[in-house]
């Protein structure tokens, strides 16, 4: 796809996806006309008022997921020099709900302890994903091996502690498979600052992840510090997406999804990935979540459950036209 | 091309040693490579030439000794920017454009945040230089290795650096591209510009060079002209080989023999 037709539709998109998510949904449907007309300055009933409150709420919620997720996945792959690379593959995100489920496990609800539980959940997680990595060898393989393996292993304890928490927690097991169904305004707060202190940080090292393009040895010789770059990435991804996780659950694909179609559209200069793979991912879960609440009105289905179904077709479709390092 | 106008750099290195994992792998290594000198080194596999060549990119650190680019410390950032440096083989990510690739090699040179129009000038004027600007829009793992050996020596040369090191630039290549490099190099180093180079291809090293440097076991043997350097005895002593000296259009080359 062209690159600047590419970029038009997704600035296009983004903005009408938000006033399509404020206007569907399972109760109330207010159509785009009268939503306009808020913008304009008209007011509203007042439970409409309340259902666009939690539309909102639940909009901001999606496009923080698709936020976080979509950089930390394009971040790790390029200091990990590995395609595949994504929050939820690598364990990132198994590790960050483990310290959430633990929080709750404990009773400390606070979103703090949510999130700096999350944190350590994730970083520790990664530790472990890197100690198998050092034992297998270190290539792009091993490390989504070791991380594969660590994240089913992990997630077979969160299933077993997320079934003590359903009777205790409102939405646990929506939570498990990723869902921004009964996120609340001050977790969408306590979320957002992280996610986006993290984003601004590694958008200001852009020019230096950039350079990790042409290798860790020539990066050096540029005057880079490439050890430094890395554990910033790591730390960033890590925090990032344990406070995405602490929101809505350990959310899979958008974090490999969002990235690889930028970057198969837009190239791969880090200082443009970045800002557009952010409008894919917040967009891939906007859309995500419109589908789940038009799909199914009585029981949603998770959210992973339609990233996954939506951005394979279209992964697979880029990669077809790249095949065989087709060129542009 | 006026690469070298305003600075022409010395490259000064004295009574450096690199241990790597408890290993000496270069030891007590002096050397002065003046600007407009293709400098070369050469020696068995294993003797440190590669070692060598990254403790002048700064990529390895000496355990003693100085290496000074232009007067600078190797470790200041004004060193950084005035080296170019491309590798053996081929290290950028295979999913990576090559005009992202020799974009992203202009760090430290341009300062603004985004690409500026100086910069993709830069880029194309390199890519024609070495005939790759039908390659600009590949991805580097489509690239044989021919043609990701030249994006590597482009990639070092849109720094316009003042001191250029390059790592076995010959390898992998045709006999047409190893002319264009070798051409490329003299032109390079007539405008001022200090090359430093490693080589496997002695009977090229003594075309292209202007001064070879001889190193064994991290140790330098000798270094001086390519005529001085090159002899049949000093390298069978050396490579622990033996050696056919041949003589023809005025060129002399050493290769290997296959008899005993």
């Amino acid at each position: 796809m062209n690159k600047k037709l590419f970029l038009a539709l997704i600035i296009t998109l983004l903005p009408l996806l938000i006033l399509i998510s404020l206007g569907v949904g399972t109760l109330v449907t207010i159509n785009i006309s009268t939503l306009f007309k808020v913008l304009l300055g008209s007011s509203l009933s007042k439970p409409e008022r309340a259902v666009i409150a939690r539309r909102l709420i639940r909009t901001l919620a999606a496009m923080i997921v698709g936020f976080g997720l979509s950089y930390s996945g394009l971040s790790l792959q390029y200091i990990l020099r590995n395609p595949l690379a994504e929050p939820y593959i690598i364990g990132l995100a198994s590790g960050a709900a483990l310290g959430v489920l633990m929080t709750y496990l404990i009773g400390l609800t606070h979103p703090l302890y949510v999130f700096i539980s999350a944190v350590i959940g994730a970083l520790a997680t990664f530790l472990i994903v890197l100690s198998l990595t050092t034992v297998l060898g270190f290539n792009p393989l091993s490390i989504i091996i070791a991380g594969i393996a660590v994240t089913y292993s992990i997630s077979s304890v969160n299933i077993f502690l997320i079934i003590k928490l359903l009777s205790k927690v409102k939405g646990a097991f929506y939570w498990l498979f990723g869902s921004v169904a009964y996120v609340l305004d001050y977790q969408l707060i306590y979320s957002s600052i992280p996610v986006i202190a993290c984003c601004l940080w590694l958008f200001l090292r852009s020019r230096e992840l950039t350079t990790l393009v042409l290798g860790d040895e020539v990066a050096r010789a540029l005057g880079v510090n490439v050890s430094r770059i890395r554990a910033e990435v790591i730390v960033c991804s890590a925090i990032s997406t344990a406070a995405v996780v602490a929101l809505a659950g350990p959310v899979g694909f958008i974090g490999l999804a969002a990235p690889w179609i930028a970057r198969l559209t837009v190239g791969t200069d880090f200082r443009r990935l970045l800002p557009i793979s952010i409008l894919t991912g917040s967009i891939m879960c906007i859309t995500a979540d419109i589908i789940i609440r038009i799909s199914s009105p009585i029981m949603e289905v998770p959210l992973t459950a339609i990233t996954s179904f939506m951005g394979t077709p279209i992964l697979i479709y880029l990669l077809m036209k790249r095949l065989g390092w087709s060129g542009a | 091309m006026e690469w070298c106008l305003i600075m022409k750099c010395v490259v000064d290195v004295r009574n450096v040693k690199v241990v790597l994992n408890g290993k000496v792998i270069l030891n007590d290594v002096s050397f002065k490579a003046e600007p407009g000198e293709i400098f070369t080194i050469v020696g068995p596999n294993g003797a440190g030439k590669t070692t060598l060549l990254k403790a002048l990119a700064g990529i390895i650190r000496t355990n003693s000794g100085t290496i000074k680019v232009c007067g600078y410390d190797l470790v200041s950032k004004s060193a950084s920017s005035l080296i170019g440096y491309a590798p053996a083989s081929i290290t950028i990510d295979p999913w990576c454009k090559v005009i992202d690739a020799l974009i992203a090699a202009r760090y430290g040179i341009s300062n603004t945040f985004l690409p500026t129009t100086k910069d993709y000038e830069e880029v194309y004027r390199v890519s024609e230089l070495l005939g790759i600007t039908h390659l600009l829009n590949r991805y580097v793992g489509s690239l044989s290795s021919g043609e990701g050996k030249l994006v590597l020596i482009a990639s070092a040369l849109v720094r316009r650096p003042k001191v250029l090191l390059l790592d076995e630039p010959l390898a992998f290549l045709d006999v047409r591209n190893q002319a264009l490099i070798m051409k490329l190099l003299r032109s390079l180093s007539r405008e001022g510009l200090t090359i430093i180079t490693t080589s496997h291809e002695l009977h090229l090293v003594s075309m292209y060079s202007d001064k070879v440097l001889l190193l064994n076991e991290g140790r330098v043997v000798t270094v001086g002209k390519p005529s001085e350097v090159l002899r049949r005895d000093l390298l069978e002593t050396v490579y622990n080989t033996k050696l056919i000296d041949v003589e023809k259009a005025n060129q002399r080359i050493l290769i290997p023999t296959a008899k005993d």
